[in-house]
């Protein structure tokens, strides 16, 4: 059942017509091709006659009717005399489909049948297009919301914390005066649990601009012995307390890479992090650097002798969200840190990956181009694609 | 970050401070317990602390209260921490005074509007005590000389 629209001069001819399609339980308005245009919205197909001796002004029309704007499709089809040359004419002419006069209904009523069931098609396609557009509109909206909700709520989170996290620390300086030593573990806690939320905090906003494309990198050359040095020093009280031993082992020639220091320093210190954490006193932490020139490649390897992370656990290392940790640790926080890491050195057109061994430890490796693997070497550089940021940095 | 630092020192006078006198410290932040732990941890250093609770009057103690650095929040009532910088050194009195941002919206596009306007350093909240004096110290040593004035200014 639709609304068929017959353009022409003839009203002969145009009565014909629209007694087959009404036969076919469709119905009909007929107009002169004047009125064509003005009728066309409420159409769901249009019927041209161009068998008359006007048929020429009429083929003009044609390209008209047929060229409806997307998303709106309304099918033509053009009546000529049954001659090759003039439904070519016609279908040149923008005819989605042409029958010979004289035609036979039912033949006609096929036709119609054939192209209504097209528009029906193409119709259900725009109709799924526009609500996915709508769909994928309100959840753009959603996540803007999101990153705006996450920036706000780590800055009102930050400031209380901030005087929490500061007070602690003058307290434990002694600016009040002398704590005595239980005094002074309760302190130790609030301060240990403050900076455990800060940094829980600062996790989630880096999750948050890594989705909404705020996060940029600043590229400049970075040495990555000199970087690995600089961030194992401020480990270097933590390991002393747990008892542990922290090095770094590196060769004497530089090994550099073009990256955003601030956010290379971020990885290095959460993989040391995180092999303190899992580390046991006694155990040891080392953090490897050289370069692997023939494949133009810098590697940077976390290792430790801690408790290690079984296959499932080294497979969801860098989800995120998932936390590697069976005994279902208190302070393991969002489990985003792992996968941040993975983010920030693919973005350096590297990658990280992690071999384990319950029991025995663990060891991350991350891989970045090597700032001297120039064009020659790109060509055996192995699987990994050029770095993802353009030279100059990005916008 | 600048090498010029120490170089292009003495031609600004009024930079220059008996060693014994304390520098002054301005801090800009609308938040009275920030304010309260910066008082302590910057009189603690040996500092000289003025406190403004909003943009208009951190503007004002910069121009009457002679601070040697100006620490300031971005997020404030009447006037921002950019807006205060800018019109920082708009004015010749206040123009060369080292601001530190301290604030707790440390986004990259803070972080480099910061840069651009020429911020002596930017520190994330909550920060450490400890840093934060060094970083005071070392924008005072610099002494707001912009990093290339001593080669533009003979």
């Amino acid at each position: 059942m639709a609304a068929i629209l017959i353009v022409g001069t003839d009203p002969e001819r145009a009565g014909k017509l629209g007694s087959a399609c009404e036969a076919g339980g469709h119905r009909v308005r007929r107009v002169a091709p004047e009125a064509a245009h003005a009728a066309l919205p409420e159409a769901d197909l249009v019927l041209v006659d161009l068998t008359g001796p006007d048929g020429g002004p009429l083929a003009d029309l044609l390209g008209g009717l047929g060229a409806t704007p997307y998303p709106r499709f309304v099918p033509v089809i053009a009546v000529t005399r049954d001659r090759v040359a003039d439904r070519v004419a016609a279908l040149e002419a923008g005819a989605h489909e042409c029958i010979g006069h004289p035609f036979h209904g039912a033949e006609l009523r096929a036709r119609l049948a054939g192209l209504l069931e097209v528009k029906r098609l193409q119709d259900t396609v725009v109709a799924h297009e526009q609500s996915l557009q709508s769909a994928n509109r309100h959840l753009m909206r959603l996540g803007l919301a999101k990153d705006e909700f996450i920036a706000k709520l780590s800055h009102e989170l930050r400031t209380p914390l901030t005087a929490i996290c500061e007070f602690a620390a003058l307290v434990l300086e002694g600016v009040p005066g002398q704590l005595t030593s239980a005094q002074r573990e309760c302190l130790e806690t609030v301060r240990a649990n403050g900076h455990h939320l800060a940094g829980m905090i600062e996790d989630l906003l880096n999750l948050s601009r890594l989705d909404s494309g705020e996060f940029t990198l600043e590229l400049e050359a970075v040495d990555l012995p000199g970087l690995a040095a600089e961030t194992l020093q401020t480990f270097a009280p933590q390991a002393q307390r747990q008892g542990l031993r922290l090095a770094l082992v590196s060769g004497e020639e530089p090994v550099p890479v073009r990256g955003d220091r601030r956010r290379l320093r971020q990885v290095l210190a959460n993989l040391v992090s995180n092999a303190l954490k899992f580390t046991s006193g006694g155990g040891e932490v080392t953090v490897g650097v050289r370069a692997e020139r023939p494949r133009g490649v810098a590697w940077i390897e976390v290792t430790d002798t801690g408790r290690g992370l079984d296959a499932v656990q080294q497979r969801r290392a860098f989800d995120r969200f998932y936390q590697a940790d069976p005994e279902g640790h208190s302070k393991s926080g969002l489990g985003l840190g792992l996968s941040i890491c993975a983010e920030i050195v693919a973005r350096h057109g590297g990658r990280i990956d992690v071999a384990s061994e319950p029991g025995r430890g663990s060891r991350f490796a991350v891989e970045l181009p090597l700032v001297e693997a120039a064009a020659g070497a790109r060509a055996d550089a192995g699987p990994w694609p050029a770095p993802a940021v353009p030279e100059g940095g990005l916008a | 970050m600048s090498g010029g630092a120490g170089t292009g020192r003495c031609w600004w006078p009024f930079a220059r401070r008996a060693p014994e006198a304390p520098a002054t410290v301005l801090v800009a932040d609308d938040d009275a317990d920030i304010v309260a732990a910066l008082k302590v941890r910057l009189g603690k250093a040996g500092f000289a602390v003025l406190a403004a609770r909003d943009g208009a009057e951190a503007l004002r103690l910069a121009r009457d209260g002679g601070p040697g650095v100006i620490l300031l929040d971005i997020k404030m009532p009447a006037g921002d921490g950019f807006t205060v910088l800018e019109r920082l050194r708009a004015e010749p009195e206040t123009a060369r005074i080292p601001v530190l941002f301290l604030t707790a919206n440390p986004q990259d596009a803070n972080r480099e509007r910061a840069a651009a306007l020429g911020a002596a350093g930017f520190v994330a909240k909550p920060y450490d005590g400890v840093e934060l004096v060094a970083v005071v110290r070392k924008a005072l040593e610099a002494d707001g000389t912009p990093p290339g004035a001593d080669k533009e200014d003979p």
